[in-house]
């Protein structure tokens, strides 16, 4: 077909009653198969996506594993630069947090703590956390709150009835 | 105790609408019953969204940790759905129904060829009622499950479902909350009495 039939073609099909052109390449078969083929890709990447990053969190647990001391620099940089991403993910946050209290930065381990329980608020490992930086950083009244909010939904927990009586002894009540 | 991933299905809670349900999502959450608490790690439904979430589930989710006490459990138990299964294949089944019936409607009375025609055709519509029903059925997760229901931090109560198999296993988990929740129940109980001895003291 010539130039100019095709062009008599697309006149007649834009004089002719009936849908115009854009609804017709919309219905096209071909259109309608790219759709279906996007529609498949995203899902696609959406698996794939979910998949690199299930693993990419299990190679970050292995390279901190591999680093050997919790008190590293590449260790607490590992899980500082992770945590930015895996915000959500409680265990980075424990292990960030645990990684702050071994360089001694127990003002810091208090506020990851607490940033920890917001997302669960119970948390053993969370609560003794922040209990022990409070007693830590010689907030005696705010570890007793905390071990009693704990105590009151799993009262058989000895570590917050042991560092409980430690406030105690040390603000000199008991 | 802890229920590895092979042996856990989480399921979406009560319906697809539900506000007070965690969901969640993927095939490798696991369930741990500790001695303080039940631990719940997986990937948590984060941002819901109608119909993207059939396909895109777990790019909307974040790997989390969910700490459940044993003393904020007010239930966990195991249901088979069988009434809700029921409702949801007649209400698939009724429009079927209808178009079969339309015959004997229009003649406004039945008749031996009108009911003929409405027999045959409610035969023909049982085959892609029932390929409906199952398509619902599957898409709804309706199977039955284990629900566990327990108060959050700012009380209110909230809903976990998952299917645990084998049954064995399933039997020996509820089993072991149950015994757990007993005993934390007791150890408040008895810290509760202690403080009360203070406080007389």
């Amino acid at each position: 077909m010539d130039a100019r039939a095709a062009a008599d073609v697309a006149r007649e099909i834009e004089r002719a009653p009936g849908p115009p052109t854009r609804q017709i390449v919309a219905n096209c078969p071909v259109k309608r198969l790219e759709k279906v083929i996007g529609f498949k890709l995203a899902a696609s990447a959406a698996v794939i996506y979910v998949r690199l990053r299930g693993l990419q969190r299990e190679k970050v647990l292995r390279d901190a594993a591999l680093e050997g001391g919790a008190g590293s620099d590449r260790y607490f940089d590992l899980l500082h630069k992770e945590l930015d991403y895996r915000f959500a993910n409680v265990g980075f946050h424990l292990k960030y947090a645990e990684a702050l209290v071994a360089r001694n930065r127990m003002a810091d381990a208090a506020v990851e703590a607490r940033l920890i329980l917001v997302q669960d608020p119970y948390n053993f490992n969370g609560n003794l956390l922040l209990a022990n930086s409070y007693y830590s950083l010689g907030l005696l009244r705010e570890s007793i709150d905390v071990c009693d909010q704990y105590l009151a939904v799993s009262g058989y927990c000895f570590e917050f009835s042991e560092l409980r009586e430690l406030c105690q002894q040390r603000m000199g009540t008991v | 105790m802890k229920i590895e991933a092979k042996n856990l299905r989480p399921l979406p809670s009560v319906s697809l609408f539900n506000r007070n349900g965690l969901n969640f999502v993927g095939s490798a959450n696991t369930i741990q019953l500790l001695d303080t608490a039940l631990v719940v790690e997986g990937l948590l439904k984060t941002l819901g969204l109608i119909v993207v979430d059939l396909l895109f589930r777990q790019a909307l989710s974040e790997w989390t940790t969910v700490t459940i006490p044993y003393s904020r459990i007010v239930s966990c138990n195991y249901k088979r759905n069988n009434l809700k299964i029921i409702f949801v294949f007649l209400l698939t089944y009724f429009p079927f129904l209808l178009v079969a019936a339309l015959p004997v409607l229009t003649d406004g009375r039945i008749t031996e060829s009108n009911l003929g025609i409405f027999l045959g055709l409610l035969l023909v519509l049982t085959i892609p009622a029932c390929i409906a029903f199952a398509v619902l059925f599957f898409v709804m997760r309706l199977g039955p499950r284990v629900v566990l229901i327990f108060r959050r931090a700012d009380g209110r109560q909230m809903q976990v479902s998952f299917r645990i198999t084998p049954k064995s296993l399933r039997a020996k988990f509820l089993e072991r909350l149950e015994s757990n929740r007993k005993t934390a129940t007791q150890a408040l109980g008895h810290n509760s009495r202690l403080a009360e001895e203070g406080n007389h003291r």
